[in-house]
């Protein structure tokens, strides 16, 4: 479980995050949505504890990010707007290489690479050097790596940006996986199809302050929006 | 997390290298340049003063590409922030890159002194024991640690590749000329010159290379500052790596 409790962050004059509270609960996913430079990377990076709240607290599973980078961290498995790959490793290598790091015992490693592997359909990249990947295929070897170690949070931004259809339902088949099986889900995305489909609360935040919060029916009530995304622009203009 | 994550790193920085072909022979240029200089000259006018100021240059060249590539490239090319998610301490992942573009360096080090090896064998460029060069080898190790200790550290402030490449290439002047002036104009060795990173090596390489016998007491006190240095670097980036502006560029 991921809980914020008025959460602050400044960039010299720059308000980026203003008192932002939310509860990810476990066995749910929680939408993250607002348009862009609304504050929702800088909230994630703190979930992380790559960057450190002005004010305010963050658990993650009962541990303050901010006080203990290391182990919030190793509950979680993050996703962040950086894909970068090294382009001379093969897809397979980038996995073993997260996988080692992340310290997936040695007898677990193997297999659960391949899961993946079969998992994201990269069998045709599995042994491909990264140089020259196309957009989705960088972001299947990162969404892989990202969770490689099973975290039992998981925090996505724009994990669906680049993908193709068959991936793009694959994502929402996995994190579906990942809700069943009882994880923390935190989704940030541009897509109200992709919310509306899998999240059981959406959190909306506007010039970094929480809009809303709630079920998406819930939402769809308060702003007397046919879908997601009017109700997404009248909460945010 | 796993206990030997530094060394996960320093093996993935080692495969990434060694696939990077262009680069390699770029940066182990100078490892075999130097020794067939001064074996050419010595037909002519042997200058064994030479081989010291090549040995310090390949000490910084030839791990240049692995420090640009495993900060200023990890952080240009996106693959720094998924990095530290790993929830491997920072402290190790320094550790992990430090140790391999240490090896580097050294690598190009030991194909340095092993040309020069075959150099004063098959020309007349002057009766060098095999002793001498393993001297060489004890006074250089220190300036390796020190040189990618610093590199990386430079590598790691700097936004860019190209910025990390330009810092580096400045800094790569300092063994040269150091190098090439401590030759035509030398100082004379003592304590406080000996403690001088890169200038004490110098001395003591240049003597060494003139078949002089080096006083150790000498070579172990450049060689302890040097690896402080290195050690500071390191301690300085790890602490670089907690850094917001740091990590997510300024």
């Amino acid at each position: 479980m991921i809980q914020l409790h008025d959460v602050r962050k400044t960039f010299g004059r720059l308000v980026a995050v203003d008192g932002i509270s939310f509860t990810a609960p476990d066995g749910a996913i929680t939408g993250l949505v607002g348009p862009n430079g609304s504050g929702k990377t800088t909230t994630l990076r703190m979930l992380t504890g790559l960057a450190r709240p002005d004010r305010g607290r963050i658990l993650v599973n009962g541990i303050n990010p901010a006080d203990e980078p290391i182990a919030a961290r190793s509950r979680i498995g993050a996703l962040s707007d950086s894909l970068g790959n090294y382009p001379r490793l093969t897809a397979r290598e980038h996995l073993r290489y997260f996988a080692e790091l992340r310290g997936v015992p040695a007898a677990d490693r193997e297999p659960r690479i391949e899961h993946l592997i079969g998992k994201f359909d990269m069998h045709a990249i599995g042994d491909r050097r990264a140089q020259g990947f196309s957009q989705g295929e960088r972001m299947k070897v990162a969404l892989a790596r990202a969770i490689v170690h099973d975290p039992p949070n998981v925090v996505l931004d724009e994990p669906a940006n680049g993908l193709d259809v068959h991936s793009a339902r694959t994502l929402r088949a996995v994190l579906a996986d990942f809700r069943a099986g009882g994880k923390c889900v935190i989704l940030s995305s541009h897509s109200m199809t992709e919310i509306a489909s899998l999240c059981d609360q959406v959190v909306v935040i506007s010039r970094g302050r929480v809009a809303a919060q709630g079920p998406p029916g819930d939402l769809l009530r308060t702003t007397g929006a046919n879908n997601l995304e009017e109700a997404f622009v009248a909460l945010t203009t | 997390m796993s206990q030997d994550a530094w060394m996960v790193v320093c093996r993935k920085e080692l495969v990434d290298t060694l696939r990077d072909g262009r680069s390699l022979v770029m940066a182990f240029l100078f490892a075999w340049l130097g020794p067939l200089l001064a074996a050419v000259l010595a037909f002519t006018v042997p200058q064994p003063g030479l081989l010291p100021a090549f040995l310090m240059v390949v000490a910084f060249t030839a791990s240049m590409p692995v420090a640009i590539d495993s900060m200023a490239g990890e952080r240009e090319r996106g693959s720094l922030e998924p990095l530290l998610l790993t929830a491997v301490p920072p402290g190790e992942l320094i550790a992990g890159k430090w140790l391999a573009v240490l090896m580097l360096s050294l690598a190009g080090v030991v194909l340095n002194l092993a040309c020069t090896f075959v150099a004063v064998h098959v020309t007349p460029l002057g009766k060098l024991p095999t002793s001498s060069l393993l001297w060489m080898f004890a006074a250089v190790v220190p300036l390796c640690v020190l040189a990618s200790g610093a590199q990386l550290l430079v590598s790691t402030f700097a936004r860019s590749h190209k910025e990390a490449n330009s810092y580096l290439s400045f800094l790569v002047l300092a063994p040269m000329l150091i190098g090439i002036l401590g030759e035509f104009f030398p100082v004379r060795l003592q304590w406080l010159t000996a403690m001088v990173p890169v200038l004490g090596q110098q001395r003591i390489l240049s003597d060494l290379a003139h078949g002089n016998v080096t006083y150790p007491p000498w070579l172990l006190a450049g060689g302890v500052v040097s690896l402080i240095g290195g050690l500071l670097a390191l301690a300085v980036n790890a602490r670089l790596l907690r850094s917001e502006k740091v990590v997510f560029g300024r």
